[in-house]
């Protein structure tokens, strides 16, 4: 009896972890991660068949419609809109320098911006249009995509870059 | 704080262990939140409008004979190389009427060093599956040449500049120029790097209000660097060369 006394009592006595140790840990990761915390209004997707260039600007981004070429596609706010295959968009689907199916899709945009922007409180239509481009991609697209968006009414592009280390 | 008196009255501390329970259930809570909010690469943005189509101002004309031609920079991006010209001296390109035509303007070959094309279009990367062309475009050429011509100095301690109401650059780039090369040359006119190795200086200080020529500024240090000198930051891309 007494010595099952003894060693329940053993049992009994408060375990403790030493979580000192995991506290700085963590501690240094919270200011570390805290330093990198960002806000930043645009989300950049990299992929295999988007890489952005490398750039000595420092402009910060501002929040605007959304245009993705890729090595593979054309997409606007998110949403795919056509393939490219072999750094071109199928010749069916331009009139002259224009890409209709990325006219169509941006005209709308630039209508529906147009009518918010006589409410109150919406900011006024700026036609300006971020344009995520990967570094292979020809000129040519580039100038076809410009040239459709400018149809489109917007004529203020904002190339993103990766920009130098702050 | 648990004190424990000694026989000789002496107070002595023992250990204690505080309830880090609470304090680590918000650790674990912030640091997800935090991790999927952090940004580990900058981004940035280049400017640059389509041309704007209209009648031209008129001109005053004893005005247009006082001032000199407008500088008119464009630059000629081909697989050769650039090709620069505007009214500059220095770019040689004919004056108005000239039988020579555009084709004796300054021009800048492809830089036929391995090392600086890997560096330019790799980023310094030597290993793995990018391979740099044994010839590419010459940006340190082209930086050198715009600086020339914009020709930032101090004079006493106030900046001067030439032209320091243009800030306009016509890019024409041909229909195969890699993207990757167009950015580069929008840094390469853009803005001074010199003052601190590897970082411009910028020509936009305050979150983009422009400082298009950066004359006008008080000299701060002995260094012949120029802070925020803006060279010609306004981009319109043009339709390509041929």
């Amino acid at each position: 009896m007494a010595r099952k006394m003894r060693k329940s009592s053993v049992v009994d006595e408060e375990a403790e972890l030493n979580i000192t140790s995991l506290m700085d840990i963590m501690t240094i990761i919270l200011v570390f991660l805290l330093k990198s915390y960002s806000t930043e209004e645009i989300t950049v997707t990299p992929s295999d068949d988007l890489s952005l260039p490398n750039s000595t600007a420092s402009l910060k981004p501002e929040l605007a419609v959304n245009v993705v070429i890729t090595k593979a596609s054309i997409t606007v706010d998110g949403v795919e809109l056509m393939p490219i295959v072999g750094n071109a968009v199928d010749p069916g689907q331009k009139r002259a320098l224009i890409i209709s199916p990325l006219f169509d899709r941006l005209k709308e945009l630039a209508d529906r911006e147009k009518a918010n922007a006589e409410r109150p409180g919406y900011s006024p239509f700026t036609g300006r249009l971020l344009l995520q481009i990967d570094k292979d991609i020809p000129f040519s697209l580039v100038r076809e995509v410009m040239v459709t968006a400018g149809q489109a009414q917007f004529g203020e592009f904002k190339f993103v870059v990766y920009g130098q280390e702050s | 704080m648990r004190v424990k008196r000694t026989r000789r009255g002496d107070a002595e501390v023992k250990d204690i262990s505080l309830n880090l329970l609470p304090f680590m259930n918000l650790m674990t809570l912030l640091i997800p939140f935090l991790l999927l909010s952090a940004s580990f690469i900058t981004i940035a943005v280049i400017d640059s409008s389509l041309p704007a189509i209209g009648a031209p101002q008129p001109k005053d004309k004893a005005d247009e004979e006082d001032k000199d031609p407008p500088l008119n920079l464009q630059i000629a991006i081909t697989d050769e190389g650039f090709s620069v010209s505007g009214s500059a001296e220095i770019l040689g390109c004919p004056k108005a009427g000239d039988a020579a035509g555009a084709s004796s303007c300054k021009k800048i070959p492809l830089r036929e060093s391995r090392d600086y094309c890997q560096q330019t279009q790799c980023g310094g990367v030597t290993a793995g599956e990018c391979r740099a062309d044994p010839a590419c475009h010459d940006f340190e050429e082209l930086r050198a040449l715009v600086t020339k011509l914009k020709n930032p100095r101090w004079e006493g301690a106030a900046m001067m500049t030439a032209y320091p109401e243009e800030g306009n650059v016509i890019l024409a780039p041909n229909a195969s120029i890699k993207y990757s090369v167009l950015v580069g040359v929008m840094d390469a006119t853009r803005d001074v790097p010199e003052c601190e190795a590897g970082k411009t200086t910028g020509c936009f200080p305050s979150g983009g209000t422009l400082n298009p020529v950066g004359a006008g500024q008080v000299k701060e240090s002995a260094s012949e660097c120029y802070p925020n000198v803006c060279l010609f930051p306004y981009v319109v891309i043009a339709g390509g060369a041929k």
